[in-house]
């Protein structure tokens, strides 16, 4: 585990930087539009606006959490599939699903890494101009992004780590649907918003496991 | 693991397929719902509507059709401003001198969607106390929103901070007419455009229904005639137009409602039927004469008109046509076993499943796509025949085949 949480880290180091990079730079982005947003008008106004309208004042952070995990699974995965490397890892004398399983432990660990940073600065942000009873929903919110770039990073990976083009557009064509499940109205928590949300989630991580079955010895490779 | 995540893919793949697929279909097989608008006449005092449809037809209850002139002419506190600009408008209504100046001050309409009702409890429960009695001639936005909870709480939006002093006043004066915190629902027009104020209506925890309103910055608050035996409050409607006889109305959970009257802060049953608020439409209006509410569940509206002592005039049901063609609808629930939608309504999450309204019809929809699947694949030579995919095919129906034929054709490349 530990070796493939280092090769990981060696492949995707640069990736995660500017995933990193990228976030915070979106996360800058968004506390200075809020800012100017309560130097020019009303702050009671603004809080007002937020709530009658449902608008989610820090909803243009899951945009870039959600390419990050695309990115990142793509990039984590593509490779393997492209250069051969994971049928390669097949021939090593360990269990492959052990060592899928870690890779997208890896992959998973960033992705959390990626919301809890994204998180965490929506809160510290909101945390200058709002009351509590705006930004303590954040985090119940924000989940719904956990679990939809969860659910990209893992398509993504799918898609990538399919060595066949037709078998690749299949699994984009079952996939991508997925995404519906992830359209959640804001302040709205739900138990069963979340277990819809989760499931695709889920599933979508055990997906990967099936490119990945067609790299093993018989798997007609 | 390879039987499981096949089995992971084919799930996704039929979750998207059953969300849509019949969405796609719905749109092909879409046409214009038909249900005739229904009015009150005064003037005949009973029902009058127009139904639309390839031809626009006016008529009353009876069959008697009438021409638009005609027709809004029975109907004068919808078209008083057609009337008016014609020099029609007639002054007695009904046998009651009621001047176009009335009409304009008294007319109101409201509508409650089951949406809501079903999303009020998810507001963030801040509001703006705007002071009825400002020195200025507009309404002033204040610099703070309140929040009612185990006190009555005002957060400064400048510096994020409680003000102490006028939190105390104001939930001193609540506990003073005895109000019971925390507050259930609170109902009040949070528009920062409006030109008149009557506060907020606050149910408290006992169930009693207080007016809380500012005054020079003094707080007042008043206790109203609605009490726990009226019902529980689910929805308080305020619209705040100057000229009607009640300050708002009030949902309670069994689905009576009831208007808060101006004067004397008594509260009067508006008959309405049958009406749940967590699935029907609710429509209100209030003219000098009568009070008109419409519930529609989408399938059949009830209207009732009843004067202002509350007692039911007239009552009429229709039904509403469907939004689907019915050899359409028919198919539908034929080929989609099941269906994922949006319910716009939905008190949280806004995607509802639910099963096809023919199960037996689908089923055996289901069971022949199953059987042509396995038949077609042992055919053609596969070396294990196909028992999962057809069970999974037989579950789920033609999202199933869509999937499995997408995943097997993407491996056979």
């Amino acid at each position: 585990m530990k070796s493939i949480f280092y090769k990981e880290g060696i492949k995707l180091r640069r990736a995660l930087a500017a995933a990193f990079a990228v976030n915070a730079a979106v996360l800058l982005y968004s506390y200075f539009r809020v800012r100017v947003g309560f130097i020019m008008q009303e702050p009671a106004l603004l809080w007002l606006d937020i709530i009658e309208r449902n608008a989610f004042f820090f909803d243009r952070i899951s945009v870039p959490l959600a390419a990050s995990a695309f990115i990142l699974g793509f990039l984590q995965f593509y490779p393997e599939s492209s250069g051969r490397r994971f049928r390669i890892s097949c021939h090593l004398p360990q269990n492959e699903d052990l060592t899928l399983l870690y890779m997208l432990l890896f992959g998973l660990s960033s992705v959390c890494f990626l919301w809890l940073f994204d998180t965490a600065g929506v809160m510290l942000s909101a945390s200058f101009f709002f009351p509590y009873d705006l930004w303590g929903r954040i985090p119940s919110v924000m989940i719904y992004s956990l679990f939809f770039s969860v659910f990209l990073y893992s398509a993504a990976a799918s898609v990538a780590l399919e060595p066949s083009w037709g078998g690749r557009a299949g699994l984009a064509l079952l996939l991508c649907g997925g995404a519906a499940f992830f359209g959640v109205s804001v302040y709205r928590p739900s138990c069963w918003g979340a277990f819809i949300a989760f499931a695709p989630a889920l599933l979508s991580l055990a997906s990967v496991f099936y490119p990945a079955s067609g790299y093993r010895a018989g798997g007609g490779r | 693991m390879r039987v499981l995540s096949g089995f992971a893919v084919i799930m996704i793949g039929v979750m998207s397929f059953a969300y849509f697929m019949p969405y796609f279909y719905g749109i092909a097989a879409v046409k214009k719902p038909y249900a005739p608008n229904v009015f009150f006449s005064p003037v005949i005092e009973d029902f009058i509507m127009i139904k639309s449809g390839k031809d626009t037809s006016y008529c009353d209850r009876v069959g008697n059709i009438y021409d638009l002139n005609e027709f809004k002419k029975l109907a004068p506190f919808v078209y008083y401003r057609d009337l008016q600009m014609k020099g029609e408008y007639p002054d007695i209504i009904g046998g009651v001198f009621v001047p176009f100046e009335t009409v304009q001050k008294e007319t109101d309409f409201i509508s409650v969607r089951p949406s809501d009702i079903n999303h009020s409890g998810t507001r963030i429960g801040l509001y703006p106390l705007y002071d009825t009695k400002s020195d200025s001639a507009s309404l002033e936005f204040p610099g703070e929103l309140f929040r009612i909870k185990e006190r009555m709480e005002f957060i400064n939006a400048s510096s994020i901070e409680t003000d102490e002093e006028k939190s105390e006043l104001f939930t001193g004066a609540l506990r003073e007419k005895g109000f019971v915190f925390p507050a259930k629902v609170i109902g009040g027009n949070t528009d920062p455009r409006k030109q008149t104020d009557y506060g907020y209506f606050v149910a408290d925890s006992s169930g009693f229904l207080f007016r809380v309103y500012q005054a020079e910055g003094r707080p007042e608050v008043v206790k109203t005639g609605f009490g726990p035996e009226n019902g529980e409050i689910v929805h308080i409607y305020a619209n705040e137009k100057p000229g009607v006889r009640y300050y708002c109305f009030i949902i309670t959970r069994e689905g009576g409602i009831y208007a808060l009257m101006k004067e004397d802060y008594s509260v009067r049953k508006v008959p309405a039927g049958n009406y749940n608020p967590y699935a029907d439409t609710l429509r209100i209006s209030a003219d000098p004469l009568y009070i008109t509410a419409k519930v529609s569940d989408g399938s059949t509206e009830r209207v009732s008109a009843a004067g202002w002592d509350f007692t039911e005039r007239a009552v009429y049901s229709s039904l509403s046509d469907d939004s689907m063609k019915s050899g359409m609808k028919a198919v539908f629930h034929v080929i989609f076993p099941f269906y994922i939608y949006d319910d716009k309504n939905a008190p949280s999450f806004p995607l509802k499943a639910s099963l096809s309204e023919k199960p037996a019809a689908a089923f055996v929809f289901s069971l022949i796509l199953a059987a042509a699947y396995f038949i077609i694949s042992v055919r053609s030579g596969n070396r294990r025949p196909p028992y999962g995919a057809s069970f999974i095919i037989l579950l789920t129906g033609i999202y199933g085949l869509a999937a499995v034929l997408i995943l097997n054709n993407g491996r056979r490349r």
